[in-house]
């Protein structure tokens, strides 16, 4: 049995067990043995005795019996009975083309077995096809947000942990006067970025996380001046509920704890200078405004006026 | 029961690894299991230098996604490659030490761990033995290529791909890690690359590895569509090393890798529909109709299922504010790595008999024991998943209400929301040990008094290669 299996497994170009399982399910439709139907593919004789085309050769004799009378034609009709035998057998080898094309060895060596005739669902095809362009669409739509300069966003040289420009050149503040001793937007940067490490709540471009988000004009919304602004960095929203009450900033924002005080852990000059930093930057404030807003640089007609003082006798 | 300790090939070698996984394994639920137990309670725990939350959880990220992880690859490496390409191994000696070095290696990073605590990073590297490592791997990786080049099937099977695809990706995140950050975003950055592509890859990689041998060769099933392994091969390895980047949302890291990393997330449903449709049409065919088996591949497909919609929902961008620097992104590390311990567990069984000799049954204790393993990985997932949620919301609400919570008197509030699932996850800690436990006994239960039963030998396909 086995060495007939090999055998018709080399003929016909497939593994035995596909052979196998074809040979049993041709004999469990026919109702011959699994022998016979290998015999009969090794090359004997083909399956004349299967059930379908027993029926077939009886009612195909019927006409033999007619002719018996005439001898001669006894013969032609024996011929149409092998001719009929031949679809037959090339029936069976067809359908056992038909099995060994739909499984192909994706594996030999481990015997795993590959459907070769495999045709993927319509939906899945199109999700393939429609979730990437969805996907593309999304992430180009995403792609401008927060871009160097817009809303005042500038840029952060990874090296030096500096403000710079778009464009990479050194950020000086803008319509800063060159009286000013100390450029308050870089050094706020660099309390934002490293030490108070307000970019961790706050996001580096100031869009938030944890923290609120500065951007958009939130933070002229909360904080209309400076000097609110200040005062509630410098006393974080314990100091503020102990000083000052519940609510906080513009729009009676109830404060229920969470922002940390940095009175005493940033120099008066670092708190300032982060509160410039974040309403020029994020809040998208001219800087010489902002200056004059928080008390660091002197309008004209204040300066004048000091003036008019120290020369007064 | 005969283990030879120099092994002349890949099927001694197999004998030894197949011994030796149900113990790692245990190791590794222990060590969690005690992490978790010095989270939830250590205020009643005995704290010394070791016996501290903060180191045990740093040796239990070694011993999980270091050593753990290293013998898995390892032993998957030898047992599938030498099939899937249809010869014996070549280079054996070479082979064997390299794999050796590079299991001695991760198991050296744990000692070193003990003798000098402040040495083990977050993710479980140390410094030292790190270019040790990197070299071991790189070796490691040159063996698999000469095999590749010299292999006698016609076509690579998946699994093959998915094993060179884990190496090259564990490759990859070992040269990424740094153990000194000079800027903040430079931390965010590489904690994330090294978490893609060592964990999520990584881990993934060698999951579908086994999982695709155990779906055909295990089961007995036709593979339904070769095309479909190839999209979640090329998919998962293009989408997954982005994917880390979104649980840093909102941080110090550049606008548009957090953008990238959420539309990449989102396309992982690519993927993992043509897996789905894989398993389910493969599975269809299956010969194997053993239920134990079945179910802890069902189980193991579950969980990273799962953990790929956890994900996708992740990437929604209502949610990703809310799920950023959570504890949501444990549940994915570790939605990987359980996914990797369950189909692990009906790889072993399918080996017992083949590497030994020996006959696997399938009891009550198994059949058990498939059901607690399953069950206890998808509740301490969901759990972790409603930590990150409850957390991130609380934190928003905070943020919103212009006071973060994650400081003094707000931290509290948070810690009241999330204390009792991690409670919970103690003892689904717990649960997840006695199963470990169980495994082994199952395991060497079989591997020394199992019937004896015809074992495998290594074929080798005559001829060159055929294209």
């Amino acid at each position: 049995m086995s060495e007939l299996l090999a055998k018709v497994a080399e003929i016909l170009g497939a593994p035995e067990t596909l052979v196998q399982r074809s040979a049993e399910a041709r004999a469990e439709a026919s109702g011959n043995t699994v022998e016979e139907v290998l015999q009969s593919w090794a090359g004997g004789e083909a399956i004349a005795a299967s059930a379908p085309t027993a029926e077939a050769s009886v009612t195909e004799e019927a006409p033999v019996e007619e002719v018996v009378a005439e001898e001669a034609p006894v013969e032609e009709v024996k011929e149409e009975v092998v001719a009929e035998e031949v679809p037959v057998a090339k029936s069976v080898t067809t359908k056992v083309e038909t099995v060994i094309k739909k499984v192909s060895m994706a594996n030999n060596t481990m015997g795993i077995k590959l459907n070769t005739e495999t045709t993927l669902p319509r939906w899945l095809n199109f999700s393939f096809m429609i979730i990437p362009v969805f996907i593309l669409i999304g992430m180009i739509n995403t792609s401008g947000a927060q871009e160097c300069g817009v809303n005042g966003i500038l840029d952060v040289d990874r090296k030096s942990q500096q403000t710079v420009n778009c464009d990479g050149s050194p950020f000086e503040g803008k319509g800063v006067a060159s009286t000013n001793a100390v450029n308050y937007v870089a050094v706020g940067q660099q309390v934002y970025s490293g030490a108070a490490a307000c970019a961790g709540c706050h996001g580096a471009n100031g869009g938030g996380g944890v923290g609120p988000s500065f951007i958009g004009g939130a933070l002229y919304k909360t904080f209309p001046t400076c000097a609110d602004h200040a005062k509630w960095i410098q006393l974080g929203s314990a100091g503020w509920q102990a000083e000052v009450g519940a609510a906080y900033g513009a729009e009676d924002t109830i404060s229920i704890g969470g922002m940390p005080g940095f009175q005493g852990k940033l120099t008066e000059e670092e708190l300032m200078a982060v509160v410039v930093f974040e309403r020029v930057v994020f809040g998208g404030g001219n800087t010489e405004e902002v200056l004059i807003d928080c008390g660091l640089l002197e309008t004209e007609e204040e300066e004048e006026n000091i003036e008019a003082v120290s020369t007064t006798p | 029961m005969k283990i030879k300790l120099i092994p002349n090939d890949e099927q001694d070698l197999s004998k030894v690894f197949i011994f030796l996984l149900p113990l790692v394994v245990l190791l590794s639920a222990s060590i969690n299991f005690l992490k978790d137990a010095f989270r939830s309670f250590s205020n009643v725990l005995p704290g010394n230098q070791v016996l501290n939350y903060g180191f045990l959880d740093k040796l239990s990220n070694q011993i999980s996604f270091n050593f753990l992880f290293s013998f898995i690859l390892v032993v998957t490496v030898v047992y599938l490659l030498s099939k899937s390409l249809g010869r014996s191994i070549i280079i054996f000696p070479l082979f064997f030490l390299t794999g050796l070095g590079l299991i001695g290696i991760e198991f050296m990073d744990v000692v070193l761990a003990f003798l000098s605590p402040e040495q083990l990073l977050d993710l479980g590297n140390t410094s030292v033995l790190l270019l040790i490592k990197i070299l071991l791997v790189g070796a490691f990786l040159g063996l698999i290529l000469l095999n590749f080049l010299a292999k006698k099937e016609p076509s690579i099977f998946l699994s093959s791909q998915f094993l060179l695809g884990a190496v090259v990706f564990y490759l990859i995140s070992l040269l990424i890690y740094r153990s000194e950050y000079t800027v903040m975003s430079d931390n965010f950055f590489i904690n994330s690359m090294y978490l893609s592509t060592h964990i999520y890859v990584g881990c993934s990689f060698v999951f579908l590895s086994i999982f695709y041998f155990l779906i055909t060769k295990g089961m007995q099933a036709t593979l339904f569509s070769k095309t479909l392994g190839t999209i979640s091969f090329w998919g998962y390895l293009f989408l997954l090393p982005w994917t880390g980047f979104k649980y840093f949302y909102g941080t110090t890291l550049p606008d548009w890798i957090e953008n990238v990393s959420i539309y990449l997330s989102l396309s992982l449903i690519i993927p993992l529909l043509a897996l789905i449709v894989n398993y389910s049409k493969t599975v269809a065919t299956k010969e194997n109709k053993e239920p134990v088996f079945s179910i802890l591949i069902s189980f193991a497909f579950v969980v990273f299922g799962l953990t790929n919609v956890l994900q996708i929902i992740s990437s929604i961008s209502n949610v990703t504010p809310i799920v950023s620097l959570s504890n949501f992104e444990y549940s994915v590390r570790y939605g990987y790595m359980y996914s990797l311990i369950l189909i692990l567990i009906p790889f072993v069984y399918h080996l017992v008999p083949k590497i030994y000799g020996r006959e696997f049954i399938y009891g009550r204790l198994e059949t058990f024991n498939a059901y607690l393993l399953g069950t206890s990985v998808v509740a301490t997932l969901s759990l972790n998943a409603l930590i990150g949620i409850n957390s991130g919301f609380s934190w928003n609400a905070g943020a919103n209400a212009g006071n973060p919570t994650i400081y003094g008197e707000g931290f509290l509030i948070t810690w009241s929301l999330i204390s009792t699932p991690y409670t919970l996850i103690l003892f689904l800690s717990l649960l997840f040990l006695l199963s470990t436990f169980m495994f082994t006994l199952s395991t060497l239960k079989a591997i020394i008094g199992g019937s004896v039963t015809e074992s495998e030998t290594v074929s080798e396909i005559s001829g060159d290669n055929d294209e």
